[in-house]
């Protein structure tokens, strides 16, 4: 179906929402498909952001519109009127930060009253790979409104094509769809990053060299 | 009225460009004129003539202009609309109003959640009187789709607005309209599972109805026949109203259990999949119910919870059981490999777990038939259903009653996991296995399910299993891993150390396999090994100093790979993470002696690896890495001084990380490591890492979870250099008293913010307490005396509100002493006045926590001393 104002693609597209926290690493995980690098740097999104992500399938390809809303209310922009004709949905939480799972419940509700009876699938992101706070055993919401759960890792990539794989499923209505090949990757970047690397650690070990600045508010007599 | 049909429609393209500009140009009319920009949105929202895109959004906008989630913009836009002009506001309500007739389905929902916001913050001043007359007299009206948006507008405002702001009178005509356009005699669906949505919303709002026993027999009766509607969405959403009754009415419950059993039975047995999965959900919330209230008895308040165990799936038992059993038979196929699959058999199998937690043995003959009967069928179905009913009860029946059935299974079990043709039977097998040895297996038990006859071939079984598909061998991994586990405290001798080599020897290879990433293989592997070694005995010292050299070396050929694809490096980075968290294992393990002398021959090569590891831009293995040198800073002790000049960079790095603030945290924390290790020779860094440690707290970039560790931080400095200390004195006082003040300000908001404050005061106090003992019997003693009033009010402070947790009160009563102890006589005066050293005091010494009290005691000691002097 196409959306308002839509650059349509000759194969099918689905609008596509992803809520949750700030924080909670949504960016980081849309990204992920997009270039293949983990995203550390903690921006927050300013309203929604939209990428347009593609997956081949048995059945040929599919494009996700991926509307990255902003989780910080302050940043908020039109908050659930991003949401209208949305198809499917991803509510994402941080499995380290218990907050942002007591508000799952919040943003499914404002979910649902936009979007009537759209796939959605609850995400676990480990945001942090230690100090873990939300143990499986408790994520129990899912239960309560038929949700699909996955547990996933921006980080390490683990689990990252599982909800895209369920929501296409159920967008087709085919339980066998399967995904042929990885997502396209854009290139690398890697020497110059570990160029970047190398010119930070110079720039420490010039820095470690030099007396301490001279400043009244940071240093020791 | 401005159009801003375009603006809205523009507002929703996917091109960035043109939605971004139109969202400046709503913001820039709604800076402009409020008053305009909502009364526009209003008329948007209730023209028939406009697009439904642009109407739904006019909605929701218009509806986000009156409420927001944090509660500080909540209040800000109530004060907005309240400030509005009087004809303003009555033209929006009339244009709310009327729009709850439109055609649209979508506009009349949008207004629906409009009129409950409005009505939010209308109801409680007083305002907007006629609303509720005016929904109910609409209830009476034909068409309809003007009904169900009524129905819906009602729902919406009882989850908005406080019954008490609310007359009586019409709470009860609301909930009458709601559960009168839910019964059988609606004829209209849509209108009816608009009541039925409505009801759930109104649970909250309907308590003084609840609290009637009248109402309540029909508001139940109604929602039990709407279980039967032949229209499958309102069976859904009437067996949800059921779910959350459950946990909100749970102890109303008693008169309508045998019918409300009935219609779930029926539902699981013969209704859709997302009918079912309701009707298991109502047993589920009621096992939670019961399990939070059963803990309740058993814990320190016995007696003292409000509500009383009915014991509702004790009694549904015999039908429960068998029906629950039933669902485990519906599998899907392939489901084994897809970890996150949720069915019903998924949901059967978890409602079985909480059964047998919530009614302990009693479910054991209740499912035993069960698994004698289909275990060995030749259908895999029934074989696996079989072992998944087998894990599901092995958490809650005592150890004595399962011991027997364990024992005799064990064999079978074992035999299933090698032979059996079914990966899926293999799958819930070897997760069974672990099961066993995670709830039935360990010191605590009396009779060992594991002897010496057995031992070598549950370890040959799951040896051989980690060959099987990675689904099955990650499941043997975690068996391994509380096998392990389970002889924690074993004592000089583990039954393991025969196997020992053979073991770990398994877990590397399995490590290796090519097919390692998937189903979490590699990382379980690694998670078995560390708890192996973990758990060793001296016995095997030695095989796991051999282990040094071996896992130093995979470390190593992390760090060579040049030209990686991106995935590969990925992969890399991950296991590169594995590996340090694993030799932090092992270092904890030998870094003492008898085996530390020779452990510690590796020590250079180990940092320098490390070391290398901070060259690759990954955050987790930066951050296990920064772990396993704070371990094995504490295994060298002073000994890590040599270290220290090329390690000092990556520390100040790591300090300075405020992106990735989980490093940032991990760094501090190996800070206090590395103070403990190095104590006074740890002064030539205390520069550096102050300055850097100030900045961080004086961030508003940095996470304020890593905030706390700092003070904490400091403390441990403190305690380390002893007196050298004080010319850090006059920066990070002043920052212990502003976070001490805020600390104080904060208190009693949201769970989030108290969590905060709390490990804030934690923080606090164990700088005090780190400094106060640093300085102990030190000339410069005298310099700490002006900040003792305040850092007795700040105790103070802390215990008058009451509630104070329980780790804040053990570090707090610890600073008292610890002040009274260094500071002694010249505060004895203070100390006397101060609430602390009497209500307090008396309150930690009569505590039950034995840590607290003797911490009591100890400062009690410290205070007759100050002051008898």
């Amino acid at each position: 179906m196409a959306l308002p104002n839509q650059q349509t693609v000759d194969y099918p597209s689905f609008k596509l929402v992803i809520v949750g926290d700030g924080g909670t690493g949504k960016t980081t995980f849309v990204k992920r498909h997009l270039t293949g690098e983990f995203e550390k740097k903690y921006e927050p999104t300013i309203g929604v952001e939209v990428h347009p992500l593609d997956f081949f399938t048995n059945c040929g390809k599919i494009r996700f519109y991926c509307w990255d809303t902003a989780g910080q209310e302050k940043f908020g922009g039109l908050r659930d009127g991003y949401y209208i004709h949305g198809q499917c949905a991803i509510i994402m939480f941080d499995v380290t930060a218990r907050l942002t799972y007591k508000n799952v419940p919040t943003w499914h509700r404002d979910l649902c009253r936009v979007c009537e009876n759209i796939p959605i699938v609850l995400c676990g992101n480990k945001v942090d790979v230690k100090n873990r706070q939300v143990k499986a055993k408790q994520v129990t919401f899912h239960r309560k409104k038929n949700l699909q759960y996955y547990e996933i890792s921006a980080k390490s990539n683990y689990n990252f094509e599982k909800p895209f794989l369920y929501l296409a499923r159920k967008l087709a209505g085919d339980a066998n769809l399967h995904f042929v090949e990885s997502p396209a990757l854009a290139p690398p970047e890697v020497q110059i990053d570990l160029a970047a690397q190398q010119q930070h650690e110079a720039e420490l070990a010039a820095a470690a060299s030099q007396p301490l600045p001279d400043d009244d508010d940071d240093t020791f007599e | 009225a401005m159009e801003v049909t375009q603006l809205l429609i523009n507002a929703q393209s996917i091109d960035g460009t043109v939605r971004k500009h139109a969202e400046e140009s709503l913001k820039q009319f709604q800076e402009q004129n409020l008053a305009g920009f909502l009364l526009s949105l209003a008329g948007e929202l209730a023209n028939d003539e406009k697009p439904v895109d642009s109407r739904k959004l006019a909605g929701l906008v218009l509806k986000n202009a009156l409420d927001a989630k944090e509660q500080h913009r909540k209040y800000e836009l109530v004060q907005r609309w309240l400030a509005l002009d009087m004809s303003t506001k009555s033209q929006i309500r009339a244009f709310l109003l009327k729009t709850l007739s439109a055609p649209v389905p979508d506009v009349r929902s949008t207004a629906s959640q409009v009129i409950a916001k409005v009505a939010g913050i209308e109801l409680p001043q007083k305002q907007w009187p006629e609303l509720i007359v005016s929904l109910l007299s609409n209830i009476h009206q034909l068409p309809a789709h003007v009904k169900q948006a009524t129905l819906e507008t009602l729902g919406y405002l009882c989850e908005e607005v406080s019954p008490d702001v609310v007359e009586q009178e019409h709470v009860n005509k609301i909930l009458t309209a709601v559960v009168q356009g839910m019964n059988a005699a609606e004829g209209n669906t849509d209108v009816r599972l608009a009541a039925t949505r409505a009801l759930y919303m109104a649970l909250g709002f309907a308590q003084a109805n609840f609290n009637n026993d009248m109402e309540r027999d029909y508001i139940m009766r109604v929602v039990c026949e709407a279980t039967l509607s032949p229209e499958v969405k309102i069976r859904q959403a009437a067996f949800e109203c059921l779910v959350s009754i459950a946990s909100t009415y749970y102890e109303k419950l008693a008169h309508y259990m045998q019918d409300i059993f009935n219609i779930t039975a029926k539902a699981v047995r013969e209704d859709d999949e997302s009918v079912a999965l309701q009707a298991i959900e109502f047993w589920s919330s009621i096992c939670d119910e019961e399990i939070d209230i059963l803990e309740e008895y058993g814990g320190e308040f016995a007696g003292d919870s409000d509500v009383p165990c009915f014991y509702f799936t004790k009694q549904a038992l015999p039908g429960l059981v068998p029906l629950l059993l039933e669902t485990l038979l519906k599998q899907e196929e392939d489901q084994d490999l897809d970890e996150g699959a949720w069915n019903i058999a998924m949901a059967g199998g978890t409602c079985l777990g909480l059964v047998a937690r919530a009614v302990g043995d009693d479910i054991v003959p209740h499912v035993m038939p069960f698994i004698e009967e289909k275990i060995s069928k030749p259908d895999w179905r029934e074989r696996e259903a079989a072992t998944y009913a087998f894990g599901s009860i092995l958490e809650g029946p005592s150890a004595d009653k399962l011991m027997a059935i364990v024992n005799a299974a064990l064999t079978f079990m074992l035999n299933a996991l090698t032979n059996d043709p079914s990966n899926h039977v293999k799958d819930t097998t070897a997760w069974t296995l672990g099961r066993i040895f995670e709830f039935l297996h360990g010191s605590t038990i009396e009779t060992p399910i594991i002897n010496q006859a057995n031992c070598q071939q549950i370890i040959t079984v799951l040896i051989q299993s980690m060959n099987d598909a990675p689904n099955v061998a990650e499941k043997a991994c975690g068996a391994l891993y509380f096998l392990a586990q389970g002889y924690e405290d074993i004592g000089p001798s583990s039954p393991l150390t025969p196997f020992f080599q053979e073991i770990i020897k398994s877990l590397l290879a399995v490590a290796h396999r090519e097919d390692a990433t998937e189903s979490r293989l590699r990382t379980a592997a690694y998670e078995a090994l560390n708890e192996v070694v973990r758990c060793s005995t001296d016995e095997t010292s030695t095989m796991v100093l051999q282990l040094v050299p071996v896992i130093m070396m995979e470390l190593h050929n992390t760090l060579e790979g040049e030209k990686l694809s991106l995935d590969e490096r990925e992969k890399q980075n991950e296991l590169q993470g594995l590996l340090c968290g694993c030799l932090q294992v092992i270092i904890q393990k030998l870094g003492s002696e008898p085996t530390k002398s020779k452990f510690m021959e590796y020590a250079d090569q180990m940092m320098g690896l490390f070391l290398r590891v901070f060259g690759c831009r990954s955050a987790t293995a930066h951050e296990e890495a920064m772990l396993a040198i704070g371990a094995l800073a504490y295994a060298a002790g002073p000994n890590f001084a040599k270290y220290m000049p090329e390690f000092y960079k990556y520390l100040e790095m790591g300090l300075q990380n405020f992106e990735e603030y989980q490093v940032c945290a991990v760094t501090v924390g190996v800070v206090g490591d590395v103070c403990r290790a190095l104590e006074d020779k740890i002064l030539p860094y205390c520069d550096g890492i102050m300055t850097q440690l100030l900045k961080d707290l004086s961030s508003n970039q940095l996470h304020r979870s890593v905030k706390p560790p700092i003070f904490s931080c400091f403390g441990d400095i403190a305690l380390a250099i002893g007196e050298d200390f004080d010319k850090y004195w006059r920066y990070s006082m002043p920052m212990l008293q502003s976070a001490a003040e805020l600390s104080a300000h904060s208190a009693g908001a949201d769970d989030e913010m108290t969590e905060y404050t709390n490990s804030l005061r934690n923080g606090i106090l164990e700088a005090y307490s780190g400094i106060f003992q640093g300085f102990k019997n030190s000339a410069k003693t005298q310099l700490l005396i002006p900040f003792a009033p305040h850092i007795l009010q700040f105790l103070d402070s802390i215990y008058m509100e009451k509630d104070m947790d329980e780790v804040v009160m053990k570090t707090a009563i610890g600073v008292l002493g610890d002040l009274a102890d260094t500071l002694g006589s010249h505060v004895g005066g203070l100390i006397q006045q101060s609430v602390s050293s009497k209500e307090f005091l008396n309150e930690c010494l009569s505590s039950e926590d034995h840590t607290i009290k003797e911490a009591a005691e100890w400062a009690k000691h410290a205070i007759t001393r100050a002051i008898s002097v």
